[in-house]
């Protein structure tokens, strides 16, 4: 596979996995598709294991688990379509795989279109107010150099 | 484009059936019992297949013997169902699928530690049937008196390593053989030998 084809997938994956349920619902009932298809891996609860850096650039160090739902479908034209999502709401972990495996086939266009570029637009509206909310609320620190970390 | 095919049909409650039955096998050698699915992956026996998927995960490496190494359907469908790490370095492994044919020997896997003997390799043999070829006596735990087991499909060197090659108490290797859907346990308590005087001086 190509790296910008990877790419690619990754960006609606991401979408696919942060966007609400409800509203990927309401995108997904909009084009009324009734694809074929059957469970590979039928959705699953599982734990993953979070990791971070200190400052983002020290040592990792374990934070801590976060609930993730994964699913494996394959369309009965062959694609297989996978998503991982945290929290555990199965029936989200199953549209998100069934829009994958769509998204491989000649659907990718339309859907991109009328699904991924309005959730991606709704996350970033959500991104940027939380961003907003936050700065509202940010403090400054202003320290002395004392000049005894030598 | 991919070959991955579907695994068990409810992983959990069919794994647990199959628990059960690998169970009983090891509890009573010689037992063949029969795996519920059809499913299998690649030239993989239905049995041997299911016994992975149940008994494998991302904590236990496995090593393959070449055949099934070449195997693409069967490697990419082990890797992403059972996710376990594969190897060639026999020490490390928990679990090896070898077939009957090709090998000659258990030398190499791990036999546990003389305070930790649970520290062993399990190894699945594939072979060509549990109902005809050569017959074994087996005795030990397990076995009121004796019990009789039919093997096709091992090579001689392996037939051998069967007999004598397996360990030496308490420490060695606990042995799963598999051929279609069926499979029958051999555990390092028990102690075999063949049935008739002339097979063994075909094989010295």
């Amino acid at each position: 596979m190509k790296t910008e084809h990877i790419n690619q997938r990754r960006q609606w994956m991401a979408a696919l996995a942060r966007c609400e349920h409800h509203a990927l619902s309401k995108y997904w009932q909009q084009f009324g598709l009734n694809p074929k298809y059957h469970f590979v891996r039928e959705p699953e609860v599982g734990l993953a294991q979070v990791r971070a850096r200190m400052g983002s650039t020290g040592n990792p160090f374990n934070m801590g688990d976060v609930t993730i739902t994964r699913t494996v479908i394959q369309l009965d034209s062959g694609e297989l379509g996978y998503s991982y999502i945290t929290g555990r709401n199965k029936a989200h972990s199953e549209v998100a795989a069934v829009i994958d495996a769509l998204m491989q086939t000649s659907l990718q266009m339309d859907l991109q279109e009328r699904l991924i570029n309005p959730l991606n637009a709704e996350l970033a509206e959500k991104e940027q107010s939380r961003a907003k909310q936050v700065s509202a609320s940010k403090v400054d620190f202003f320290t002395m150099v004392r000049g005894e970390d030598e | 484009m991919s070959q991955i095919v579907k695994g068990l049909d409810s992983s959990v409650h069919e794994a647990q059936q199959i628990f059960r039955l690998l169970m009983d096998a090891m509890a009573k050698p010689g037992l063949v019992v029969e795996v519920p699915s059809d499913v299998q992956f690649g030239e993989v026996s239905a049995a041997a297949t299911q016994l992975l998927l149940t008994l494998s995960d991302n904590s236990t490496p496995c090593f393959l013997s070449q055949r099934y190494l070449n195997d693409d359907h069967f490697v990419e469908n082990f890797r992403f169902h059972c996710a376990a790490p594969i190897t060639q370095t026999r020490e490390l492994v928990d679990f090896a699928l070898i077939s009957g044919e090709e090998a000659t020997t258990f030398c190499g896997f791990a036999t546990g530690e003389g305070s930790y003997p649970d520290k062993s390799a399990s190894i699945v043999i594939e072979v060509d049937s549990l109902e005809s070829g050569i017959e074994c006596l087996l005795t030990g735990p397990g076995i009121q008196t004796s019990s009789s087991a039919n093997i096709k499909g091992l090579s001689d060197e392996l037939l051998m390593a069967l007999i004598s090659g397996r360990g030496t108490f308490p420490q060695g290797v606990d042995l799963y053989l598999s051929s279609g859907h069926q499979i029958m346990a051999i555990p390092r308590t028990t102690r075999i030998q063949l049935s008739t005087g002339e097979a063994l001086c075909t094989l010295q």
